[in-house]
């Protein structure tokens, strides 16, 4: 037996204690408080080292316990019962001076008015929960152990149970130990779950891993796992702390406090050691190692339950019970961290358990109670004898109680006891080594905790995916919104400008361009319209091309409603730099009065990009919605606004008259008849208006009887030929250069900014004639010619053109006529003002314009006062006035310089 | 010398008796002025005086002169005795006194057989008029402590002899003795006579009930009794009337009784506690509710305040302590009423309520105050897991799938280090041997933790699917499932499934159909259609599995398989067993739920196309 000295240090002498009765001794704090087995209770002070309070009861006190929260002590006393004394009223030192020193101990003589129970029998008791907590004493009466439970706060009595006695031999047991100055009484314990909060809220018992000692000694934790496999899953759910009372007859019992009376048997045996337990308690590792419960026989039994694994077929826990033994008797017992420390009277030993510093043991060799096999016990006593290390001796005799230990920073272990001569001692312990078990998972929950991580990166994994691919999908939102706003400023911002830009630096333009076609012998217009992305962004998906149709003037029955026509072509994709071209269909020939307003604009759908119900809600919020003019989720961009005329509609034919083409069935011979009447007619029309009168310069549009009607229209060569680019008179080719170039720049210039030469015959191209078919298939003759105009007189003359225009059909000449009128108007507008104008022949020609203005109006007056005043003019009459007078308004002498 | 010194005497130890008495008496009367502690040392004080004095009076010789003063002494002592629960003391008293007496006027020594013995003495000393109102009063001692010691044979033999005291004792009063101080009585002999009859009465029906004699009980009970009788005692009177009635079959009747002895007595909780009995057997839920109510109400009051005196000499409890009468009047504790109230309440409609009963019933657990209600009665709770899953389900019932997430969780965490990786069943369980020391570990509960966490898990699984989150759903399931699966059950030719087997087979099919129906939501019809099948094999009554499966046929384009299986389970009555099928393993209210309107008309449609 290895061994080891603890230095003992005497603290004082008592009397030696009555032989027959347990001495107690109970460290708490500062205080040691000791029984003997007299009436009194002895408190010492371990700073002050002195007696500090003498209680004494009325009789003499065989038991006492401190609460759970330290705040008092129960003293069981042989006559009367319990008696419960709080501890904070034994230090009255305010009263007392300091320098009151000498006088010895304060006595409290304890009155029958701190009875807690009146109960003769009380062997023994314990109270959990402090004092709103339970008082549990243990007595016996009646063949049979009572368990007694009491309200500590009143003690009043709650409910009983009771377990017969069994053991026959208790008595001669008894009186043996009445010879060797022991009484057995029942050893009590209240265990927690660790995982469980005490029901005491006292600070002391939050301490954590706990210590047997940190809670009186009497009150300890014990792993979930085997509290579970000891008390039951029950207990283990309400958290009820449970009562261990280890019987005299060897027999340890559990009760549990708070679980309802779940079958008459609430006590239950849980182990029989068949020798007089002197104590239970746990050991703690330093670490939450494994952690077992022990139990201490009179006679050197020990018995640790701890959990292990379970059988193979079974593969759970299973909570194994270790019997060993060591040299009896055991007076009594502390636990350490390590170990117990007891001691036999003759000498005080420190036993070290295995399962705090070893792995436990394996399952065949220790008594697995969970298989309920009991075979033969003495024999697995023996085999498990081995597995308890021998106890070392520390060379302390005659310890007849034991408190404590207290464990101080740098590891030292104390105790206090209480010798059979009545000695006070503090006992040092060599310092051990102590290691710490390492926490491990329990194998049976690793799977589960595998499948349960890897549910969880599932999970994580799912949602990073969603997650990416939102932020994908966002971000192509946000990519593509860039781009439409990129195109919305560089079209915004051109529009804000003005319309100074012209046409061509347009970064995104388009232009029209008509085109006849023939399909199933039918003539048809098509507008072919073409997008030119000079940008440097792509127009993608999502955006529309749109171009709406609307006739400038259109016929009133139609009037009331919009006839425009809008077709939209949706983007596949525009690289800079591309184009597109849509064919629209304009019109089957005749049908739409020209000239037509071409827009072009381009739309984004935001709810392709945003998806419905985003945009719904987006729309909902208004403010910002229409902030951005986005009614309806659309965002429009006018691109540019065309003018597609009767010039534009024009099929040149060439510079001769048509003559009847066999090839073309379609056009009826009065058609063609009419041709070349026309062209008959105009020729003399010509000539006839080119002998003309004095009026010289201007415009005229004159109707023959034989339907040829005409007009014309004067422009100064000088500006034509500024703006047109031509060379000047005197430096080459003959003035017919200039009006073919005009009529070239009328016939090809404009909407489609295309070659003219591809629009007809070639030798069209010089002649100053032109012929071409309009809409509803009338032959109309351009001419140009030069002329001059001017008071000769007055030696002020102009060289001008003259534009005229014949046709059978009055609309074509008054479409023509427009068409015309608009491209000068056009071209005087890029030149205005850089000229000076002579105001001479201006002056001439305003004068008679103002005449023919007045005079045109007298007429108007005239010709509208039948209709006003009722009178049955025929509607024929009136129209041929009107109409008289509308060509008269025509005839515009003015040039346009 | 004895002749001068016996009136003397006598008159000395009357007064004596007297003194004590009048104390006593005095004491009874003042009522509060006393605390309860005073009274009970004053009782003993007495108790101990009456014996001295009755040691006193038994030092001398019997003399006939001295009978009446000793016998009635000894009525007062024995009385005391009783008070301090001596019982065997005051027979013993009884019946040496008697002794004496009968040797003082010269008979024999009787034999112990008390029928004989008191036959002897009402011969001797009956017959004298002076004796005869003392010795009856002894009869009736001798009978209250044959009552307390539930020696009923005894006084069923002296039949006739305890029904003549009446006319005995009151004969006794009017022939009033010479002596001028008369040697008072603790008790009135005719009112403890009152009280004894009408416990006796109470005894003999207990125990005929509880040998099964109803009928004859029942004509024990219908004797006249005295209407002034405590209330208590006609309470229990009417209400073991209404349990020989209600056993024989005819419950209206025993309700009427039960409503009587409310009537006599509001805190007879037994009666309340047996019509709750009869209005489950009439299948009368709502008055059984509305009752249950009651009963946890009354029982949650607080006891009634003691009387500051000490109790009575005799008390009807200390006459009747027969077992078989407390299993009789006996009445659950308040937390398995708060149970089945809840219960009650969550079968049958009003789920809210039965789930604050039920979180009532888990704090009550929680607390510590329970313990003050001491009832020892067999238990009528569940395991606790159980409540834990009852209170779950209710919960997820009620729409609150947060809670019973919570309280699944605690279960799960309690019982997760339990389970084991096998178990093997066989069928038939063996019994354990009772009587063996307990096992450490769980014995038996080692399938009842997988079914618990099994359930908890299917519980967390159903509240997933109600929140619609299923993968988290098929999860649970799958977890319910894989632990189910560790189970191994080894039939042996044994036909009637036990209990534990027969809940692992429901949860095992609930957990497969959960699963299956969560895969119908992830579209993953094949699984689902696996799945549903399974349980259907499984546990054959779970009806949303066989609709689902229908479904989910009729989803895969297998409309003649679905059509199958729809007349397949509309033809068979799918009316299975869910008797004893715990809470939490009824089909789940809340889950899924599936347009069966539109399937029946779906499947019949097509039923209908294929049939023309």
């Amino acid at each position: 037996m290895e061994a080891r000295c603890a230095v003992v240090e005497t603290w004082a002498e008592f009397g030696c204690p009555s032989p027959g009765t347990a001495a107690n001794v109970i460290w708490s704090g500062e205080d040691v408080l000791i029984c003997t087995g007299s009436d009194e209770v002895l408190v010492f002070n371990t700073q002050e080292l002195k007696l500090t309070a003498v209680l004494q009861f009325l009789s003499p006190v065989c038991h006492m316990v401190l609460s759970e929260d330290k705040q008092s002590v129960y003293a069981v006393c042989e006559s009367d019962g319990v008696y419960c004394v709080s501890l904070p009223t034994l230090h009255p030192r305010s009263p007392t001076p300091p320098a009151d020193q000498s006088p010895g101990p304060a006595l409290f003589k304890v009155s029958s008015n701190s009875l807690a129970a009146r109960d003769k029998g009380v062997c023994s008791l314990i109270e959990v929960g402090g004092s709103g907590g339970t008082l549990v004493t243990v007595s016996l009466r009646d063949a049979a152990w009572w368990f007694t439970l009491y309200k500590a706060a009143d003690h009043q009595k709650l409910t009983q149970f009771s377990l017969p006695v069994v053991s026959v031999g208790h008595h001669v047991e008894s009186e043996e130990n009445g010879a060797a100055g022991l009484v057995m009484r029942p050893v009590l314990a209240c265990v927690y779950s660790s995982d469980a909060p005490p029901l005491s809220s006292s600070s002391t018992t939050t301490k954590l891993p706990p210590l047997s000692s940190s809670l009186g000694g009497k009150h300890f934790f014990l792993e979930p796992l085997l509290f579970k496999l000891l008390f039951g899953v029950d207990a283990a759910l309400i958290n009820s702390p449970m009562i261990l009372c280890g019987l005299p007859d060897g027999r340890l019992c559990s009760l549990p406090l708070l679980l309802p009376g779940r079958s008459g048997s609430c006590v239950r045996v849980l182990h029989s050691m068949e020798q007089p337990i002197t104590f239970i308690g746990t050991t703690t590792g330093t670490n939450d190692g494994p952690q077992c419960l022990v139990a201490v026989g009179q006679w050197g039994r020990v018995v640790l339950v701890r959990t292990c694994e379970g059988g193979p077929e079974e593969g759970s826990k299973v909570a194994a019970l270790t019997e060993g033994c060591v040299s009896g008797p055991v007076v009594c017992v502390c636990a350490g961290r390590e170990g117990l420390y007891y001691s036999t009277g003759s000498d005080l030993l420190a036993l070290d358990l295995p399962g705090v510093r070893e792995a436990a043991p394996k399952p065949e060799e220790s008594l697995v109670v969970g298989h309920g096999e009991r075979q033969g016990q003495g024999q697995a006593m023996v085999r498990e004898s081995a597995t308890l290390q021998s106890p070392v001796s520390l060379n302390v005799c005659r310890v007849i109680a034991l408190a404590g230990p207290s464990h101080n920073a740098s590891g030292i272990v104390q105790l206090v006891a209480l010798s059979l001569r009545g000695r006070l001692q503090r006992l040092t312990l060599p310092k051990g080594t102590e290691v710490g078990g390492i926490p491990r998972l329990p194998l049976s929950q690793v799977g589960q905790r595998v499948r349960d991580l890897l549910a969880a990166i599932g999970d994580v994994c799912e949602r990073a995916s969603v997650l990416k691919s939102t932020i994908q999908s966002k971000n192509h939102s946000l990519r593509h919104l860039n781009q439409v706003l990129n195109v919305c400023c560089l079209l915004l911002a051109n529009q804000n400008s003005g319309e100074q830009l012209p046409v061509s630096k347009k970064p995104i333009r388009c232009h029209v361009v008509a085109k006849w076609s023939r399909l199933l012998q039918r003539d048809s217009l098509n507008l072919t319209c073409v997008l030119d992305n000079s940008s440097p962004y792509v127009l993608e998906r999502n955006w529309t091309f749109c171009v709406r149709v609307l006739p400038l003037s259109y016929p009133l029955p139609a009037g009331g409603e919009n006839t425009s026509q809008t077709f939209s072509f949706p983007f596949q994709k525009l690289e800079p730099g591309g184009r597109m071209e849509v064919l629209l269909p304009l019109t089957a020939a005749g049908d739409t009065s020209f000239p037509v307003t071409v827009s072009c604009s381009l739309f984004y759908s935001l709810q392709s990009l945003l998806g419905s119900e985003e945009l719904s809600r987006l729309l909902a919020n208004g403010e910002p919605a229409s902030c951005l003019g986005l009614e309806g989720g659309w965002v429009s961009l006018p691109l540019d606004t065309l003018t597609v005329d009767w010039l534009d509609a024009l099929q040149v034919t060439g510079t001769t008259p048509p003559h009847r083409d066999p090839n073309r069935p379609s056009i009826s011979p009065d058609t063609v008849s009419m041709d070349i009447v026309e062209a008959f007619l105009s020729t003399r029309r010509i000539r006839g208006s080119g002998r003309g009168d004095g009026e010289g310069g201007g415009e005229r549009m004159v109707a023959s009887d034989g339907g040829l009607f005409s007009a014309s229209i004067k422009v100064s060569t000088e500006l034509l030929r500024g703006t047109l680019g031509l060379e000047p008179p005197g430096s080459a080719g003959p003035s017919q250069g200039v009006c073919g170039s005009v009529l070239g720049w009328l016939l090809s210039q404009g909407t489609g900014g295309e070659d003219w030469s591809g629009r007809g015959d070639k030798r069209g191209q010089e002649s100053s004639v032109v012929y071409a078919r309009c809409l509803g298939r009338h032959t109309v003759k351009l001419t140009a010619k030069e002329v001059t105009v001017g008071d000769t007189s007055v030696k002020e003359v102009k060289e001008a053109v003259e534009v005229q225009v014949q046709c059978s059909s009055m609309a074509a000449v008054c479409g023509l006529h427009h068409a015309v009128l608009s491209r000068v108007q056009a071209l005087l507008q890029g030149t205005a003002g850089t000229r000076e104008s002579s105001m001479g022949v201006q002056g001439l020609g305003l004068r008679q314009a103002l005449q023919r203005a007045q005079v045109l109006s007298e007429h108007l007056q005239e010709a509208r006062i039948p209709e006003a005043i009722g009178l049955g003019m025929t509607t024929g009459q009136t129209t041929k006035t009107l109409f008289s007078i509308y060509r008269q308004l025509r005839e515009n002498p003015l040039l346009i310089l | 010398m004895s002749h001068v010194t016996a009136p003397c005497l006598l008159d000395r130890w009357t007064e004596e008796n007297n003194a004590v008495v009048d104390k006593w008496k005095q004491h009874r009367d003042r009522g509060d002025a006393v605390t309860r502690e005073q009274g009970l040392t004053l009782l003993k004080w007495c108790y101990v005086e009456s014996h001295k004095l009755l040691q006193k009076i038994q030092g001398v010789l019997a003399v006939p002169a001295h009978i009446q003063l000793e016998l009635t002494v000894v009525y007062n002592c024995c009385l005391f005795s009783f008070s301090q629960t001596q019982l065997t003391e005051a027979e013993h008293l009884l019946t040496h006194s008697l002794e004496r007496a009968l040797g003082a006027v010269g008979c024999d020594r009787p034999p112990p057989n008390p029928p004989v013995f008191w036959c002897m003495v009402l011969k001797s000393l009956g017959s004298t008029p002076s004796l005869r109102s003392c010795t009856l009063q002894l009869l009736c001692l001798h009978w209250a402590l044959w009552l307390s010691t539930w020696r009923l044979g005894h006084i069923q033999e002296l039949q006739e002899e305890l029904r003549s005291l009446s006319e005995g004792l009151g004969a006794g009063e009017v022939t009033v003795e010479r002596s001028a101080v008369r040697p008072a009585v603790l008790v009135h002999p005719r009112d403890l006579k009152d009280l004894l009859l009408i416990c006796t009465v109470i005894a003999q029906g207990a125990e005929l009930l509880c040998e099964g004699r109803c009928s004859e009980a029942l004509t024990v009970l219908q004797r006249d009794s005295s209407p002034l009788a405590p209330r208590e005692l006609l309470a229990q009177i009417h209400t073991l009337t209404g349990l020989c009635l209600s056993r024989t079959g005819r419950p209206h009747s025993a309700m009427q009784c039960y409503r009587k002895a409310l009537e006599t007595d509001v805190r007879c909780v037994c009666a309340l506690h047996q019509s709750i009995l009869v209005y489950r057997q009439l299948g009368n839920t709502q008055a059984e509710i509305q009752a249950l109510r009651l009963l946890h109400s009354v029982l949650m009051m607080p006891p009634a305040t003691q009387p500051a005196v000490a109790p009575p000499i005799i008390c009807p409890a200390s006459l009747l302590p027969g077992q078989s009468l407390s299993s009789l009047l006996s009445v659950p504790s308040p937390l398995s009423v708060l149970h089945s109230l809840a219960q009650k309440c969550v079968l049958h409609g009003s789920v809210s309520e039965g789930v604050e009963h039920y979180l009532d019933l888990l704090a009550a657990l929680q607390s510590d105050h329970q313990l003050s209600q001491g009832f020892s009665e067999p238990p009528s709770l569940p395991r606790l897991p159980e409540l834990y899953l009852e209170a779950g389900s209710s919960l997820l019932t009620a729409q609150r799938p947060a809670d019973c997430l919570a309280l699944c969780d605690e279960v799960i965490s309690t019982t997760l280090e339990l389970l084991p990786e096998r178990l093997l069943l066989e069928e038939p369980m063996e019994a354990s041997v009772p009587g063996s020391p307990d096992k450490l570990g769980l014995g038996q509960d080692r399938l009842g933790v997988v079914l618990w966490s099994g359930a908890a898990y299917l519980l967390q699984a159903h509240c997933y699917s109600h929140l619609k989150d299923w993968k988290q759903a098929v999860t649970h399931y799958t977890r319910c499932i894989n632990l189910l699966m560790k189970v191994c059950v080894k039939q042996k030719g044994c036909v009637k499934l036990e209990l534990g087997v027969r809940t692992l087979q429901r949860l095992k099919g609930l957990a497969l159909a959960g699963r299956g129906i969560s895969f119908t939501h992830r579209d993953q019809k094949r699984e689902s259609l696996r799945d549903l099948q399974l349980s259907l094999q499984a546990a054959p009554g779970c009806a949303s599995a066989g609709l689902w499966l229908t479904e989910v046929l009729w989803r895969l384009g297998r409309r003649q398989e679905a059509a199958a299986f729809w007349e397949k389970t509309q033809s068979s009555s799918t009316a299975s067993s869910l008797e004893g099928v715990p809470l939490y393993l009824l089909d789940p209210q809340t889950g899924p739920s599936l347009d069966l309107t539109d399937l029946r008309r779906r499947v019949e449609e097509f039923i209908n196309t294929r049939h023309s």
